[in-house]
């Protein structure tokens, strides 16, 4: 896969390029600068287009004077915060986790986080039980509740473009340079740099780094990120997690408690000296 | 109002063939317009309109789910609530099957019979609730094994389990249809499937509460915790007993024409007996609660209206009806009992509604509510089952032991035949 | 943060401890707690469940309406009231037992007890003919109440292996009889208004009282018959709301 050098952007080539360790097994993800966002939503205009949504009316700025999450016909949407001459941006989308709480939900593979990186919806395997609903942190996937055939919808980081080594439609037509494709580990170290060249104008945080166990979305941001709307107590283990106690103990008891019951059983018959049974 | 005279010529009937047969017994028994009745088919025949409008347009119409509520009351009521209160199939069998407590077999038939019938009308709710139910096949096919899911546990342990409570009723159903041979060899299958009801039980009743250990955040803390699995474990113990006892006692007076002379006799005795293991899983469980209070350190909360709400379920519907168990047992009082398990089933439809719909997104703006349509078909699908029930219990020798009615003196029946009045 | 400030994951396991060893303490002593009796409950029971007292020999087989039966030679069964029923009833002033030669079925009434005006009907355990008849009962009555083992009428029976699979002997006699007394603790501990009518025990069991059938109203005796000895006779009374 090769380094997103996405049109326009001043990125700093050397240690991208320079990165070769394991790169074929690790994550692809999306960096955000959202010093960067000048709220010009081409990226929902273009994540639209890609795949067959309504086109969003981008010259329409009311939207911004709501905080809105995406919906079942807009996988990402952008969120201006501070007020109406503020100049602060986020873009909203699914995180891509590296352990996605919706991948461990889905009892049926529907909700798979693919080997490239981004995590995506199957039609074909998909029950319908929302659970994957229940289990975002984020609240990202969105259910069609008014189809009688419905579907989840939420962004799937382009992953059909991926395979023809294409970028995100979103960070291919961002004119700012606020997205940023690329293994999550140079983006890493890109984020880090910039923080460090300047320091007075970055929070020192990468939110995603570690949030959740790790994002496939990395976001950096100049004022701290409460006030771009991000949830920052979602602490740093991966929602999946939460689960391994109990489903590391099912086999145990399903092993424990049939040898207990019958052990239980068979020495009241001999006891008691009767085998009675269903009568 | 109890005619025998139906399973006496079954013989006769199942040589017409088997068509000939069932349309036999469905033939109701005694008067159809009672007021039950007459409540219960109408709700039925509108809910049966409502789910075929809902496959027809989607959960949307029907329902007042949101993106933000993605699960209303027919996963927090009709499946998690009604799995808690179908317990009783479980504890009842690991009674008299496990430890051989034999005062309770006259009503183990009854509970497995709920148990069963429980989990075939909550698995069909969850397929009304699914938005694409016909891909509801796909974790058991085997295309799509989502084992890193509690889902998929509890959709596999949901349909072992009824197997399980199928078998455990199976000798009932034989020994109606008079097939002897049939009925030793179910019989003798018994254990096993208690064995493996049991287990089964112990995880899909944790399972459902282990359903919400992902939506940490979201559901208020002072019921979020990671020992949710073992609370819901614990309270499905309480949760079915009191059920059985509450059910019982309407059935004890419904199906009065019905019962042998064990279960009439034995009655206000089983329900003291599972008065005193409902008290002592009661306090067992407020132990836990407070074990869970202390290390989420909850105490911060109880001054907010979640947490007076919190002491309302627990101290209103949890620790008062446990004494009222305790006292019911001791002054041998059957109606103090009868309301405690009452007030104990009020107990556990709280905290289940509370895990999944009240206190989950608490602080959301704008709350759930269920729709009149949510409530209509939950209210249809609880009366279909109560109408099977009803079948069933009017035809198979559930509340009473006899295998065959007084024509018949020369089957040798259950062994605890005694010389009572059959011919009721 | 990771690393960066104190903390302590296992900040309330002391307490917890603590709240471990106090529940195990409460546990035993609301265990303890549910398994006493009531001083009101215990002093209206008038029978306790004494098993030793109670014992029940391997050959007796005992009906439902508390009627034995001992099969002696010759096919011949005895037919007895048991300590159940002649403990609760006492003192009788007239007994009526059926002639030599009648042919009497099984549920039908065999024996009819008289006490104070009211009229109890024993049902008959088995299908036979009468061949004897224990006439010291006919003349001096107060014998019934103490003598469980006395018998009262000899039976010539006519489906003795059939009927007598049906009753009860042995362990599952046992067991019978004690979930009867306990019934029977129930129902005179809600049939009862007041305590002192039971008659005097210790408060934790001690000596059994015997005769309360007499004590009984009218309509709670017709229950108790109803409910214990014989489904034909008496009828459940308003105070059986829970049934």
């Amino acid at each position: 896969m090769t380094v997103g050098a996405a049109g326009g952007s001043a990125l700093v080539s050397g240690s991208v390029q320079g990165a070769q360790v394991a790169e074929s097994e690790e994550f692809n993800a999306v960096l955000v600068d959202t010093t960067l966002c000048v709220g010009c939503r081409s990226c929902e205009e273009a994540c639209a287009e890609a795949h067959g949504l309504p086109a969003p009316d981008v010259f329409d700025e009311s939207v911004f004077e709501n905080e809105r999450t995406t919906t079942t016909e807009q996988w990402t949407v952008v969120n201006r915060y501070g007020g109406d001459e503020s100049e602060l941006f986020a873009k909203k989308q699914c995180m891509h986790c590296a352990q996605p709480a919706c991948a461990a939900a889905c009892l049926t593979k529907a909700m798979l986080k693919t080997e490239e990186g981004p995590v995506i919806w199957r039609a074909e395997k998909c029950m319908g039980c929302r659970y994957c609903m229940v289990s975002c942190p984020f609240d990202i996937p969105k259910f069609e509740f008014n189809s009688p055939v419905p579907t989840i919808q939420k962004c799937n980081q382009c992953w059909d473009r991926l395979q023809e080594n294409e970028h995100p439609a979103c960070v291919d037509n961002c004119p700012e340079g606020t997205l940023l494709f690329g293994k999550k580990r140079q983006l890493l170290e890109v984020a880090r740099t910039r923080i460090a060249e300047d320091p007075l104008n970055y929070v020192h945080h990468i939110y995603g780094e570690r949030e959740v166990g790790g994002t496939g979305v990395l976001y950096l941001a100049s004022v701290p990120f409460e006030q771009l709307g991000f949830k920052t107590d979602l602490g740093n283990t991966a929602f999946p997690e939460y689960t391994k106690g109990f489903l590391y103990s099912v086999p145990f008891i399903l092993l424990l408690w049939p040898a207990i019951l019958l052990g239980m059983s068979k020495s009241r018959e001999r006891n008691s000296g009767t085998d009675r049974e269903e009568e | 109002m109890a005619d025998f005279t139906g399973t006496t010529s079954l013989l006769e009937q199942r040589q017409g063939g088997l068509f000939r047969f069932i349309l036999g017994e469905l033939k109701p028994k005694g008067r159809i317009l009672t007021p039950f009745n007459l409540i219960s088919i109408p709700v039925i025949l509108l809910g049966l309109v409502l789910i075929a409008l809902r496959f027809a347009f989607g959960l949307g119409m029907a329902t007042n789910l949101s993106q933000d509520f993605p699960w209303g009351i027919w996963i927090g009521f009709d499946v998690m609530t009604g799995v808690a209160l179908a317990g009783g199939a479980y504890v009842l069998t690991f009674l008299v099957y496990i430890l051989g407590i034999e005062k309770y077999r006259p009503i183990v038939r009854a509970t497995i019979l709920n148990g069963l019938l429980a989990y075939m009308f909550y698995a069909g709710c969850l397929l009304i609730d699914c938005g694409r139910p016909w891909n509801a096949f796909n974790p058991f096919i085997g295309n799509s094994f989502g084992v890193s899911s509690i889902m998929f546990l509890i959709a596999w342990h949901f349909m072992l389990y009824m197997v399980a409570c199928l078998v455990e009723f199976a000798p009932t159903i034989a020994e109606w249809l008079g097939k002897e041979r049939i009925r030793k060899l179910l019989s003798a299958m018994t254990l096993g499937a208690v064995i493996i009801g049991i287990t089964l039980s112990t995880l899909h009743q944790s399972g459902l509460g282990a359903l919400f250990l992902m939506a940490k955040g979201k559901l208020h803390p002072l019921w979020y915790t990671e020992f949710l699995p073992i609370l819901f474990f614990v309270s499905s113990i309480f949760a079915g007993l009191s059920m059985v006892v509450f059910e019982g006692s309407i059935s004890h007076k419904i199906f009065s024409n019905r019962l042998g002379p064990e279960q009439r006799s034995s009655h206000d005795g089983i329900v003291r007996g599972l008065a005193k293991i409902c008290a002592g899983t009661m306090f067992v469980y407020l132990a836990m609660v407070a074990l869970v209070f202390i290390h989420n350190q909850s105490w911060t909360y109880i001054g907010t209206p979640m947490g007076q709400w919190w002491l309302v379920e627990i101290i209103g519907f949890v620790l008062i009806p446990m004494m009222l168990f305790v006292r019911g047992y001791r002054h041998r009082s059957t109606l103090l009992m009868r309301i405690a398990s009452a007030m104990a089933l009020i107990g556990i439809i709280l905290n289940r509604l509370n895990v999944s719909v009240i206190a989950f997104k608490w602080d959301a703006p704008v709350h759930y509510i269920p729709s009149w349509i949510e409530i209509e078909i939950t209210l249809a699908i609880i009366f279909i089952e109560i109408w099977i029930f009803r079948w069933v219990v009017n035809r198979m020798p559930v509340l009473n032991n006899l295998s065959q009615p007084a024509s018949n003196p020369n089957r040798q029946s259950g062994a605890n035949n005694v010389a009572a009045k059959e011919s009721v | 943060m990771d690393g960066l400030s104190f903390v302590d994951i296992f900040e309330t396991k002391g307490i917890e401890y603590v709240l471990v060893l106090a529940f195990l303490v409460a546990f035993m002593l609301f265990i303890k707690f549910l398994n006493t009796t009531p001083r009101k409950v215990a002093a209206a029971a008038a029978l306790q469940p004494h098993k030793e007292g109670f014992a029940i020999a391997n050959d007796v087989y005992l009906a439902p309406g508390h009627s034995w039966v001992t099969v002696g030679s010759g096919g011949m069964i005895s037919v007895g009231i048991n300590e159940f029923l002649s403990r609760l009833v006492g003192k009788v002033d007239k007994v009526e037992i059926p002639v030599r030669g009648a042919e009497i079925k099984r549920g039908e009434p065999l024996f009819t007890l008289y006490q104070s005006g009211r009229k109890l009907v024993v049902p008959s355990p088995m299908t036979g003919t009468v061949s004897k008849v224990n006439s010291d009962l006919l003349s001096d009555t107060s014998h019934l109440e103490m003598l469980p083992d006395e018998w009262m009428l000899n039976l010539k029976p006519t489906a003795l292996a059939w009927e007598l699979s049906s009753l009860r002997v042995g362990r599952s006699a046992s067991s019978w009889i004690s979930n009867e007394l306990e019934r029977l603790r129930d129902f005179l501990a809600s049939h009862y208004g007041q305590p002192s009518l039971a008659g005097e025990t210790l408060y934790d069991g001690g000596l059994t009282t015997v005769g309360s059938l007499a004590q009984l109203e009218d309509e709670a005796w017709a229950c108790l018959i109803h409910e214990f000895i014989n489904p034909d006779q008496g009828q459940k009374c308003n105070n059986c709301g829970s049934e």
